[in-house]
């Protein structure tokens, strides 16, 4: 149940990113194409391949890229035992959790004013920009509660 | 210092320790320092993501990862590997020699030391191990070195990242780094003349004329592309961040056109650039906003008045730094030093007199070099993964290329002129 809802969360998240990944790359193109080709600059393209770097970084982060592919310091983890590495895990991963749920409506309040700024060219309420923090956040404290209980069940060693 | 920042400062070490991701550690420490401090919670989303959003430099990150993956996906490599091997694969030792021109010829056109390893290193050992013909330790160590000049020749993306936390020019960086990549080639060959003799490699055989000319036609226009860039670069036509997206239309245009794209792996390949993307950005995310409180906190000013009241000269401070970043790279990520140490150091290299575009070369020159270095060296873990080379075989033959590449690293240190007479001419 709780692996088949990740499961979904993941498959979108992919989605999510490769075709926003696209957009970006052939938004940049038109700028480039509109700016030395037909020498008549585009003015929104830069600020939209900026909201959606934002938003590939956030929810990619937390989803399609896994744990250990992120950049860590890997040399005492990977030198002590599996026991070891579960109580490690389960302590970085908690520590992650509780900060995050501690921030979580301080982070919603800061978002919620942000509702209020207005973007430098597009006019659009820089909550397009700052939301992709707060689903970064949600994504990350459901992907570390959910790694949490796996760590805690009988097969925990196949989440290390 | 504040004793909230040295709560942060501990937190972070702690969690980073255990294996945190490093990126997540600085959100959480940060986050943690202003629980503590009672300040707004929303700084972190303020610095980190508005850091992001506004930089029209860091767009250069994304692109440059995208050209590298499309690149890696094609038969760029292939063409590329069989054009050098038809000039130089006469002399003893030739497969050697390619190894070290296509990493030079690729370095100018992707920005990443392990996209160079996974896409024409992996074929180089391939050929190179073929019937034994090369120790395999020896290529694989070779292949190792032989990437770290990817990042050197331009572009790279470890010098947009440099450029965007130290304010340097990614223009002037990106033309410094041409000669001391082609000097770090130059030592490898030197190298490899040596052993080449002393161990009797192989010669290849004679091509027909014909066979030469098809060769050359099919590798000629992925050789196009470094020349596109660098005479973009040079004469200020297009930004950094433009030539990314240049370079990665390119190489979408040439995969298209020899048909090595198919939609699926068009969707691997995207896929890949937006965790590889994904990676680097939250980490820069992290550090944006732990920079800012480091800042703030004066703790670079601190080191910078310690540093001066040991009155080291700037050459004395280069060879410490350069030492210190030895040792570092052997244990950490290069991303992770970057983002780190760079804003720790930059006041003392300012107040040094130190050109930050000479220092910006020199720690990535470093910082490479820490990619083969044991035991945390990522570029020797990617190549015994791809190649099925034991890492200990390989750990054993890599040590004589770090000292060669040390060599390479004390003549940049040495002769700043070697790094700056490029971006001079230019004008910057």
């Amino acid at each position: 149940m709780i692996k088949s809802f990740w499961g979904l969360v993941s498959k979108v998240a992919e989605w999510f990113c490769v075709l926003g990944f696209a957009a970006l790359f052939i938004i940049f193109v038109l700028q480039v194409f509109f700016r030395y080709v037909l020498d008549n600059p585009l003015s929104w393209t830069q600020e939209v391949a900026g909201i959606l770097y934002v938003w590939i970084v956030c929810v990619g982060a937390a989803t399609i890229v896994k744990e250990r592919e992120h950049v860590a310091f890997n040399l005492i983890y990977e030198s002590v035992s599996p026991k070891m590495r579960r109580i490690l895990a389960l302590a970085g991963t908690g520590l992650i959790l509780v900060v995050l749920v501690l921030t979580l409506y301080g982070n919603y309040d800061y978002i919620a004013f942000t509702a209020r700024q207005k973007s430098p060219t597009l006019r659009l309420p820089m909550t397009v920009v700052f939301g992709a923090f707060g689903v970064f956040l949600i994504l990350l404290i459901v992907n570390s509660a959910i790694r949490i209980a796996r760590l805690m069940r009988g097969d925990w060693d196949r989440e290390l | 210092m504040s004793l909230a920042a040295a709560f942060m400062l501990v937190l972070f070490l702690a969690a980073g320790a255990i294996g945190v991701p490093i990126g997540f550690a600085m959100i959480v420490s940060g986050f943690a320092y202003l629980l503590v401090t009672g300040r707004d919670i929303g700084l972190v989303a303020a610095q980190g993501i508005n850091g992001l959003f506004s930089s029209f430099i860091l767009l250069a990150v994304p692109l440059f990862i995208f050209a590298a993956e499309v690149m890696t996906a094609s038969s760029i490599s292939t063409r590329l590997l069989r054009f050098v091997a038809l000039i130089v694969g006469r002399v003893r030792g030739g497969l050697a020699y390619v190894n070290i021109i296509v990493s030079i010829i690729f370095a100018g056109m992707s920005g990443s030391a392990l996209a160079d390893a996974a896409g024409p290193g992996k074929l180089m050992i391939d050929m190179m191990t073929r019937e034994n013909r090369y120790p395999r330790a020896f290529a694989g160590a070779l292949t190792a070195a032989s990437a770290t000049i990817g990042p050197i020749i331009p572009p790279s993306i470890p010098m947009v990242i440099y450029g965007a936390i130290s304010g340097t020019s990614i223009g002037a960086l990106f033309l410094a780094g041409i000669v001391p990549g082609l000097l770090m080639g130059l030592v490898l060959s030197i190298q490899t003349f040596i052993v080449a003799r002393r161990q009797d490699f192989p010669v290849e055989e004679t091509f027909t004329l014909p066979e030469a000319r098809v060769t050359s036609i099919r590798a000629f226009p992925p050789l196009l592309l470094p020349a596109i860039l660098l005479g973009g670069i040079y004469s200020g036509a297009v930004t950094p961040t433009e030539a990314a997206a240049v370079a990665a239309l390119y190489a979408i245009i040439l995969a298209v056109m020899y048909r090595d794209m198919t939609w699926r792996t068009m969707w691997q390949t995207l896929l890949a650039s937006a965790r590889g993307t994904a990676i680097v950005a939250i980490t820069v995310v992290g550090a944006l906003f732990f920079n800012y409180v480091v800042a703030g906190e004066q703790i670079p000013n601190m080191v910078a008045n310690w540093i001066a009241s040991m009155s080291l000269s700037p050459l004395a401070f280069l060879l410490v730094t350069a030492a210190l970043f030895l040792v570092l790279g052997a244990i950490f990520d290069t991303l992770l030093m970057l983002l780190v140490m760079v804003p720790i150091l930059l006041p003392s290299v300012h107040a040094l007199g130190i050109d930050p575009v000479h220092f910006g070369v020199v720690i990535i020159v470093n910082m490479m070099i820490g990619l083969i270095t044991p035991p945390y060296g990522e570029l020797l873990f990617l190549i015994s993964g791809i190649s099925r080379i034991p890492l200990g075989e390989m750990i054993r033959e890599i040590w004589s290329f770090i000292f060669t590449l040390v060599i390479a690293l004390l003549l940049i240190i040495l002769f700043p002129q070697l790094v700056l007479f490029i971006p001079q001419a230019a004008g910057y």
